[in-house]
């Protein structure tokens, strides 16, 4: 076996160390890369820069802690520019673990931002999945009745704790809808959400998720998206936050930079071996 | 010793977090008990955070409170049908569950007609494209040459891969053939696609361990490394 | 419905006559043709592999609960149990449903009834690991690593941990075959596994396999839905091409929503 055809067959434990190697040298610089932002980031964030002020945004979080290196970033970047805009924003969630995520940065942003409770922003917290599109057609003909009560269970129809809720109804005073996801949940967004109105949606799903959205990308009914990690990239340098995603986006450069030399290098091993059991066919 | 614990909570947690974190990971050198540990105590805990999510934030706030301290009563009508559910257990009775799940079957059923027009009719408008070079025509756009070619690419593209994906006729033809192997091709590629877009996903996932356990973790210890 | 108009309505309701039609036809006894999934054939070979080792079978049937792709996926895995059941494997199933478990168990009793063997049925192999995705995951991995399965077959609704599960049984050399419609997890099972079903193909092989008139019937339905769908699509590029944007089939189709 010559050197090459070695190279298919590098043990995977050689492969991981030099993963973890380049990714965690990778991670100690703090200069960030320039960035170029995607067509669907750049229309992502024109959809919330131009959503108009006096209409509630509906964040739908349904992520959990596993896949927080993707949808936290890119929900930290998206909180950072609707509370920028001062555009007031509902969170919910069909996993029981996103809305609760999700308030827990807003509650830390809401400080910097001068975000009030029930007046700018709320939880209406989570529902089952199972529930998922009877909630939402209920939602869509009023808050009220499809949502009923908040995280806190304080009732919306409580307009003292929560003034905000006296302001917005229903779906005609929804201006965006961002849906965070790293599951199909985006569907029943679409089908039972998006398209009673049209309302302008932007999807964040993690990166395994993002080619099976592009569809939607080009029919319209997502006007935006942020593709995993590379996605709240983008969008930290649109609102110009640089955090998380910035932070790691040299070692996600690095890792790739790896993953398509190791690419290359098994394929030339397989060409070698190729060649060589090609020649002792021919000389057999 | 509470005490102990709740003074030093975060770093507790963070300690705890680590050894979760490099316990899992160990498998990536071979299977091992110390994977086996964390492999058992990560089952036990999701098994833990479902009971605790299906009382908290199902049962309680939407049965429990709805009956007893809303007292909407008639809600109790639901509990036959879902206890039902449960008889799937007995081999005598499981034909009583059958009656629930031919009733949530029926009522996801329903819901997909909305599902299906909602998410795919506008999809069959957007491929209406022109072939050809067009000039702009009220709120439409102007079609280029390249968005001409680009729009028959994407009309070949449909029909060789649906021309795949039909299984009830006996293809004898071979422009069908070769279109249904093109289909496949084109489906090749894009799995292609995909797998590079979710080998970022994994590594996204990846990197956030490590941000952790060197930014977060080793920053307690080397300033330098925050 | 909410955004539908007379033509989307019509549409429906073409595609579930034909679907209905063609269930009605196939109960009656006329079995239409369906042509042959290449990845089946890999079926019997993996199950002959894990024979010969000596070796457990794993039986994946993905996260799903009692739905519809869950339950087509449990009729292909009834089909490996029956091989299993024939030449004496062991087979493993764990579930990431609990209310699966009754199901799965009374279907894989059946297999080895069939095959005269439920002596040798395990209830015990069938076992609910954990609801949560990457808790199950983990739970596999660490079963494929313990039991060192021969094969293992993934046929159901996957996720991210899909790779995660393959991954593994490829490391310890298991022969995998593997059917999913998500299509996102599709690249990873075609990397990881020995042979895979893709997309539609999925609900194709159930239908091939268990003959049954119902699923026959509902996949020859569906065909000329798909049939009838890539026509409007060609009729609207070459309308569109010939009469522009604004024409009578883009109207027609065009859901009131979306003129609003």
């Amino acid at each position: 076996m010559s050197i090459l055809e070695k190279l298919q067959t590098i043990d995977r434990r050689i492969v991981y160390l030099l993963l973890f190697l380049s990714v965690g040298l990778a991670l100690i610089p703090r200069k960030p890369l320039p960035v170029i932002p995607s067509n669907q980031a750049r229309s992502a964030f024109e959809a919330i820069e131009n959503a108009p002020t006096d209409k509630l945004v509906i964040i739908g979080a349904d992520w959990s802690a596993s896949t927080r290196g993707e949808n936290g970033a890119q929900t930290i970047a998206i909180l950072h520019h609707l509370m920028k805009r001062r555009l007031p924003f509902a969170i919910m969630g069909f996993d029981p673990q996103g809305p609760e995520l999700v308030a827990a940065e807003a509650e830390k942003l809401a400080k910097r931002y001068n975000y009030q409770y029930g007046t700018d922003w709320i939880n209406w917290g989570f529902r089952p999945p199972g529930t998922i599109n009877a909630t939402l057609k209920a939602m869509v003909r009023g808050f009220q009745e499809g949502m009923k009560q908040d995280s806190k269970n304080i009732p919306l129809s409580d307009h003292v704790r929560l003034p905000m809720m006296a302001r917005f109804k229903d779906i005609n005073d929804v201006g965006v809808l961002v849906v965070v996801t790293p599951s199909q949940t985006f569907e029943s967004w679409v089908a039972f959400v998006q398209g009673i109105k049209g309302t302008p949606l932007v999807f964040c799903p993690t990166a395994v998720m993002a080619p099976e959205a592009y569809q939607y990308l080009d029919s319209g009914q997502m006007v935006g998206m942020l593709t995993g990690l590379k996605g709240a990239l983008e969008y930290e340098g649109l609102v110009k936050e640089p955090g998380r995603a910035t932070a790691q986006g040299l070692a996600l450069s690095v890792s790739h930079i790896l993953i398509i030399l190791l690419i290359v290098v098994g394929n030339l091993g397989y060409l070698a071996q190729k060649r060589r059991q090609k020649s002792q066919q021919g000389v057999g | 010793m509470l005490d102990f614990i709740s003074a030093n909570a975060g770093a507790i947690q963070m300690w705890v977090a680590v050894a979760c974190t490099l316990g899992i990971y160990s498998i990536l050198y071979k299977e091992n008990k110390i994977y086996r540990f964390f492999e058992h105590a990560f089952i036990g805990l999701a098994m833990g955070w479902t009971i605790r999510t299906a009382w908290v934030d199902v049962l309680y706030p939407n049965f429990y409170q709805r009956i007893f301290h809303e007292g909407r009563w008639w809600w109790i009508l639901a509990l036959p049908l879902g206890l039902m559910l449960y008889l799937i257990y007995s081999r005598k009775y499981n034909w009583m569950a059958r009656i629930s799940i031919g009733f949530l079957l029926g009522l996801s059923a329903g819901q997909t007609f909305q599902s299906f027009a909602g998410l795919y009719y506008k999809q069959i408008v957007t491929t209406f494209k022109p072939i050809v070079p067009q000039a702009a025509e009220g709120s439409m756009k102007a079609v280029t040459l390249s968005g001409a070619i680009n729009n028959l690419i994407f009309l070949a593209i449909i029909i060789c891969v649906m021309t795949y994906f039909f299984f009830s006729f006996e293809v004898k033809s071979k422009v069908v053939q070769k279109t249904a192997n093109t289909g496949r091709w084109v489906l090749m590629i894009a799995f292609g696609a995909i797998f590079g877009s979710t080998i970022m996903a994994r590594m996204a996932l990846f990197i956030s361990r490590m941000d952790f356990l060197i930014k977060q973790f080793g920053g307690t210890f080397v300033p330098w490394l925050k | 419905m909410e955004h539908s108009d007379p033509v989307n309505s019509t549409l429906t309701f073409i595609i579930c006559a034909a679907i209905l039609t063609m269930i009605f036809r196939s109960r009656r006894g006329k079995q239409p043709f369906i042509r042959r999934i290449p990845g089946l054939n890999a079926i019997d070979d993996a199950v002959g592999r894990a024979t010969e080792m000596g070796r457990p079978m794993l039986l994946q049937p993905g996260l799903g609960g009692i739905d519809v792709i869950t339950l087509q996926a449990l009729a292909i895995l009834a089909y490996v149990a029956r091989a299993a059941a024939r030449f004496g494997n062991r087979i493993i199933m764990p579930v990431a449903d609990a209310s699966f478990i009754p199901v799965a168990e009374e279907a894989i009793r059946e297999s080895y009834n069939l095959e005269g063997r439920v002596e040798s049925f395990r209830a015990e192999d069938i076992m609910f690991l954990s609801d949560r995705q990457f808790a199950f995951a983990a739970g596999v991995a660490g079963l494929i690593n313990r039991e060192k399965v021969a094969t293992a077959f993934l046929f159901g609704l996957f996720f991210a941990e899909s790779l995660i599960m393959a991954e593994n049984a490829n490391q310890i050399g298991a022969i995998q075959v593997a059917g999913t419609p998500s299509t996102t997890q599709i690249p990873f099972l075609i990397a990881a596994c020995d042979y895979v079903i893709i997309g539609d193909e999925f609900y194709a092989a159930t239908a091939f396999l268990t003959r049954e008139p119902t699923l026959v019937g509902s996949l020859v339905g569906q065909d000329i839905g798909k049939a009838v769908i890539l026509l409007i699509c060609i009729l609207g590029v070459l309308i569109t091409t010939i009469m522009g944007p604004d024409n009578f089939l883009m109207n027609w189709f065009t859901p009131l929503w979306w003129k609003r």
